[in-house]
């Protein structure tokens, strides 16, 4: 019987002509009787490529292209009971009424068995190597996804994280000098620029995740740029140790509280801070003090080359900041190109927390 | 969801995708890049994910990494150099899993995702659409038209069941 549940199956047989007359009828008025399958059923019929020449819900086998007679009807009703009936959808008058006739007819309960055998089966692999998949949660997100968890500023805290705690442990002294500003802010820029391949950091990612978790972050760091392949050494060296004879001014506790103004390219540039429900950001998130003007800075895309500006573009200067960034927490507007074909972009966000300590 | 709550979805779900795409497209190192893919996007947005909804993200995931894997394939390895899959053939089962298998190389890339996504993990015609993108009809022709051929490639072999 034709109901709300199993009426696909007989647009599927009718397709494919496998209805009696008798069920072409029942089709028919079912259909009368819901109305809001017509448009579903010529829609059917057109996906399978059936010209409707006459009135459909006639349901002249002539109009079909598909002549040819697969099997008797009666035996297709069959098979679409056998088939809800696996599938454990067929109601349950329709299951007694099935299961009475099975107990009949050798016929059909090989019908049955060839459908119960038509089932996939699960193989015994298991995915080789879950140790690679997982994660530290250790935000190393300079390099990684949606740039949002740690920030420019947030990989010279390493750097400057690394330095301290190699001369703690009286390991050779890595000397971090003062030349804060515009050549660190490029190398960042240009690292973000570039790390459009993700496989070089799904592979630093890797490496990362095969290190002891009880092996201190800063060797952890040295390793994964030694170990890494030359693709990933670079990336690694451009955003942080390469970055070593400049200096890093943002003590690691001052990294949260503001953007930090001496990374900045030109003095007018200054990220705004807007705030908005702050508690509603979660935990993660460290709001600022709000600037007293939201300031716009010409973001100079010389170097990207494009005449609209990305916002990966944008990002790549802003991340630079000490905010940790997401499309969400920002604003964009862009001007219209300038003859040079530069382009003012004017760029709001709340400063937020750069995370990147251990969880 | 949390990095903790990520490893335990590596633990619980990283072999049920991966041999949901291999039983898709039988190549092991491809189905490992696929699923190293797959929850690589999930970290990217773990904390916009809940836990509860995870192993769905990730069939979903999955299941799209592998329809651009399968596009992909078919530019470079266009129709006449692929190897033909033939409904009769003479190779020889060792058991009815097999033949299944075999049969299930056959069918229509869609077909074989929503038939393996129904019978490995037992995903309901509206689960499965959610994933792929169908509707629950289409779902439900898919599986109707797939377990057909399958049980008609099964026949046509004349195994003894």
């Amino acid at each position: 019987m034709i109901s709300r549940e199993n009426y696909i199956l007989w647009f599927i047989d009718y397709a494919d002509n496998k209805l009696s007359d008798n069920e072409k009828g029942v089709l028919r008025a079912f259909l009368v009787q819901n109305g809001d399958l017509q448009d579903e059923f010529l829609d059917f019929l057109e996906a399978s490529k059936i010209k409707i020449e006459a009135d459909p819900f006639i349901l002249d086998t002539a109009s079909l292209h598909k002549t040819e007679m697969v099997m008797p009807a009666e035996q297709a009703a069959d098979i679409r009971s056998l088939f809800e009936y696996t599938e454990g959808t067929l109601g349950f008058e329709e299951t007694l009424a099935l299961e009475s006739q099975l107990a009949q007819s050798p016929e059909l309960q090989k019908e049955l068995r060839l459908l119960e055998a038509a089932r996939v089966r699960p193989d015994n692999e298991v995915f080789p190597d879950k140790r690679s998949l997982k994660k530290s949660g250790l935000r190393i997100g300079f390099l990684a996804g949606s740039f949002k968890y740690v920030s420019g500023a947030a990989a010279a805290a390493m750097v400057f994280w690394l330095g301290y705690s190699l001369q703690r442990s009286n390991a050779p002294t890595v000397v971090i000098q003062s030349q804060p500003g515009t050549e660190w802010v490029q190398k960042v820029s240009s690292l973000i620029e570039a790390r459009s391949e993700e496989k070089a950091l799904a592979l630093l990612e890797e490496q990362w995740n095969r290190l002891p978790q009880d092996m201190p972050v800063a060797e952890r760091i040295v390793y994964v740029q030694s170990a890494a392949g030359p693709e990933v050494r670079n990336a690694v060296s451009n955003a942080s140790l390469a970055s070593l004879d400049e200096k890093i001014e943002l003590p690691v506790p001052e990294l949260s509280t503001q953007a930090p103004s001496l990374l900045v390219e030109k003095p007018q540039m200054q990220m705004a801070s807007v705030m908005q429900n702050p508690a509603a950001e979660g935990t993660r998130f460290s709001p600022v003090k709000p600037l007293e003007n939201e300031a716009p800075f010409d973001l100079q895309l010389a170097n990207s080359g494009r005449k609209k500006p990305r916002f990966i573009d944008v990002l790549s200067t802003i991340v630079t900041l000490g905010g940790v960034l997401d499309k969400k927490d920002t604003r964009m507007v862009t001007d219209k190109p300038d003859k040079e074909g530069k382009q003012k972009v004017y760029f709001y966000s709340k400063a937020v927390e750069a995370e990147f300590a251990v969880k | 969801m949390t990095a903790k709550e990520y490893n335990i979805c590596v633990d619980t779900h990283a072999d049920a995708v991966f041999r949901f795409i291999l039983k898709n497209i039988r190549d092991q190192e491809a189905a490992k890049d696929i699923v190293q893919d797959t929850f690589e996007k999930m970290w990217v947005r773990h904390e916009d994910i809940s836990f509860e909804k995870s192993k769905s993200y990730l069939f979903t995931a999955a299941y799209r990494t592998l329809i651009d894997y399968t596009r992909k394939r078919k530019y470079v390895m266009p129709e006449e150099a692929a190897p033909k899959q033939s409904l009769y053939h003479e190779q020889q089962y060792s058991d009815v899993k097999e033949v299944v298998d075999a049969a299930l190389n056959t069918l229509p890339e869609a077909q074989k995702a929503v038939i393996t996504l129904r019978d490995l993990e037992g995903y309901s015609y509206e689960d499965i659409g959610e994933i792929t993108g169908l509707s629950e009809s289409q779902v439900k022709v898919y599986i109707y038209r797939g377990r057909m051929a399958i049980k008609e490639y099964i026949s046509k072999l004349d195994i003894v069941l």
